[in-house]
């Protein structure tokens, strides 16, 4: 095969000026064969499945890195809803075995093991409450355990008792982590429509649809699309610019995908899908801010940012189906306030606002992502805020997410930095009046008339 | 009858275990590949169930590497690179240069079907070049300029 000069100094700079790297490969293992009355028999069950499926993991990641000379960020391992297996568990059975996955995550060299999760659209099992329960604890308790909790669906409306419970377990579970700066919610998603089979951390969970195990890998490229539209400039119309990120999207899954497949091929696990979302870092450049800025808006959270956004997840949807027969999991752009550059600058100077994110999150994935609010923030206001995210996943039949950070002792105008992937954020404002009585309803809020399809 | 997903995992522990720190995508997959086909020809019929099926190991069988090399124009750079490319036997087939005032870019396509050392060995010795010369070197497997840049 031949190449043009061209054709080689593009892919070598993605790759080493433009922080192209394929984001995550994540293993699903099923653990629904782990099931038992007895504590002790799950935390073995547990232990030797992962550990026996997923010891190679890493290692086979870094060989296909090696040859192929495109970093792969993370390599994680998600988990069959931890609810599901642990049925017959009580809260303090599910910390043990949250202690149990940390340690299997450890063994196996992981950064983050996703699924212990519950998914209660419509209502909740014992068992489900139970882990619910737990979530504060568990993640106080461990370092790589994440959790997620689905609490509505286009199908089924919003489990308002859960959204309830949720807004009281994220504040718990600030509360816990205080010393940790409330790190504990940078590790807790609620959803509206999960997806089954999303690689990302921390709402990655292995779906109770997907085989005992599979591989899904998460590319990334922000940086890459922001090159890309640097090139077309300021007199390229609309069209110029969708044309320039659907080609970028298609090189970026396609090498993706490749990765990927090398990856299952060398553990000996089947292929599952390419998650084509946006994935920003607060690496200057990998910003999804920035990209919106590019395209003419002097901040992320100006008037036209919606716009920008949609124009944007569609270019990237386009050219990511083109380059791949398989894509799935989240497949959008994702607007993590804290590790996004341009978005912590455009929060600190006001401009961002939770309810201008949250018309961002009306077009594209995945939700109200990494975002600090005062550590005094009512539950009830948690919830409402969960509540108004999971509405605009319902009625539009797509995944919507809250995953928030009251952070201890923080009040408006302090910043909060984390360090690493997870970055800092400054504290946004909350709208101080009382949704109360509406969250203490109760119940469930019903399906809307689009679920009724057939 | 279908040779399961769990067998063609176990194949492919098996040979990953035999081949030890040499096992790559290339040579696993070429065992587990003669081992499917061992177990065809004792059993004529047996195919491999769709979700994992052989044609799904044939990604990636090119041997070709693509060599870059970035920096500031001097005497015996391509001679460097070129002696460390023989040294692993590794065949240039195409070679193509360009300089923009002092500063040149290098790209190398070169066969190392017939590699003395893994890849990993190539790539460090390549990169120990560069470091000695004051230039950047580096080496992809061609699969990923297939993979972005070819429909």
């Amino acid at each position: 095969m031949s190449w043009s000069h061209e054709e080689i100094l593009q892919t070598v700079q993605m790759t080493e000026s433009e922080h192209f790297d394929v984001r995550t490969v994540t293993l699903g293992i099923s653990l629904r064969d782990c099931a038992s009355d007895s504590l002790e028999t799950m935390k073995r069950k547990i232990y030797d499945k992962i550990t026996r499926l997923a010891s190679r993991h890493v290692q086979a990641a870094r060989q296909v890195e090696e040859r192929w000379g495109i970093t792969i960020a993370n390599k994680r391992v998600s988990i069959t809803p931890l609810s599901i297996p642990g049925e017959q568990m009580n809260s303090a059975g599910f910390v043990e075995l949250a202690q149990t996955l940390d340690k299997a995550a450890e063994e196996c060299g992981v950064d983050y093991l996703g699924g212990y999760s519950a998914l209660v659209s419509k209502g909740m099992t014992p068992g489900e409450q139970q882990l619910i329960l737990s979530i504060p604890e568990a993640l106080a308790t461990t370092r790589h355990v994440c959790s997620s909790v689905n609490i509505g669906s286009s199908k089924a409306g919003i489990n308002m008792d859960a959204v309830r419970l949720m807004g009281e377990i994220i504040l718990r579970t600030a509360e816990l982590t205080k010393d940790a700066k409330s790190i504990g919610c940078a590790k807790l998603v609620a959803f509206c429509n999960a997806v089954e089979d999303n690689p990302f951390i921390a709402g990655a969970f292995h779906g109770i649809s997907e085989p005992d195990i599979t591989l899904n890998v998460g590319i990334s490229g922000p940086g890459v699309v922001l090159s890309a539209i640097r090139e077309v400039g300021p007199e390229g119309d609309f069209v110029d610019l969708a044309e320039a990120i659907k080609r970028m999207a298609f090189k970026i899954t396609r090498a993706g995908e490749m990765m990927g497949r090398q990856v299952a091929i060398l553990e000996g696990v089947p292929f599952g899908v390419v998650d084509i979302s946006l994935a920003p870092t607060p690496a200057e450049g990998d910003s999804v801010g920035a990209i919106l800025e590019e395209m003419g808006l002097e901040r992320i959270g100006a008037h036209g940012s919606t716009a920008a956004l949609a124009l944007l997840n569609d270019a990237v949807k386009k050219g990511g189906m083109m380059a791949s027969s398989y894509v799935g999991g989240m497949s959008g752009a994702f607007i993590p306030v804290s590790e996004d550059a341009n978005m912590i600058r455009a929060a600190a100077e006001g401009v961002l606002s939770i309810e201008k994110l949250e018309a961002m999150t009306c077009v594209c994935s995945v939700g109200l992502d990494m975002l600090a609010v005062p550590g005094d923030t009512p539950a009830t206001t948690l919830s409402a805020i969960l509540a108004d995210e999971a509405a605009i996943g319902m009625v539009n039949n797509k995944t919507t997410a809250l995953r928030i950070i009251p952070v201890h002792g923080m009040r408006v105008g302090d910043v909060v930095d984390w360090g690493g992937l997870l970055g800092s954020a400054p504290i946004m404002p909350v709208r101080p009046q009382d949704s109360s009585l509406f969250i203490r309803r109760g119940g469930r809020i019903p399906a809307p008339t689009t679920a009724l399809r057939n | 009858m279908a040779i399961s997903e769990a067998t063609i995992r176990e194949l492919t522990r098996k040979a990953i275990d035999e081949l030890g720190p040499l096992a790559s995508p290339d040579n696993v997959r070429q065992v587990v590949r003669d081992a499917i086909a061992r177990m065809q020809e004792e059993a004529p019929g047996l195919v491999a169930t769709p979700g994992f099926s052989a044609s799904h190991l044939n990604l990636g069988t090119g041997t070709q590497i693509i060599v870059t090399v970035f920096g500031k124009n001097k005497a015996g750079v391509l001679a460097e690179v070129a002696r460390c490319l023989a040294d692993f036997n590794g065949n240039v087939i195409d070679i193509s240069q360009k300089i923009l005032q002092d500063w040149f870019t290098l790209i190398l396509i070169v066969d190392i079907a017939q590699l003395g050392t893994s890849f990993a060995q190539l790539k460090k010795a390549l990169g120990e070049v560069g470091d000695r010369l004051g230039v950047r070197v580096l080496a992809q497997h061609e699969d990923v300029f297939v993979s972005m840049h070819r429909v």
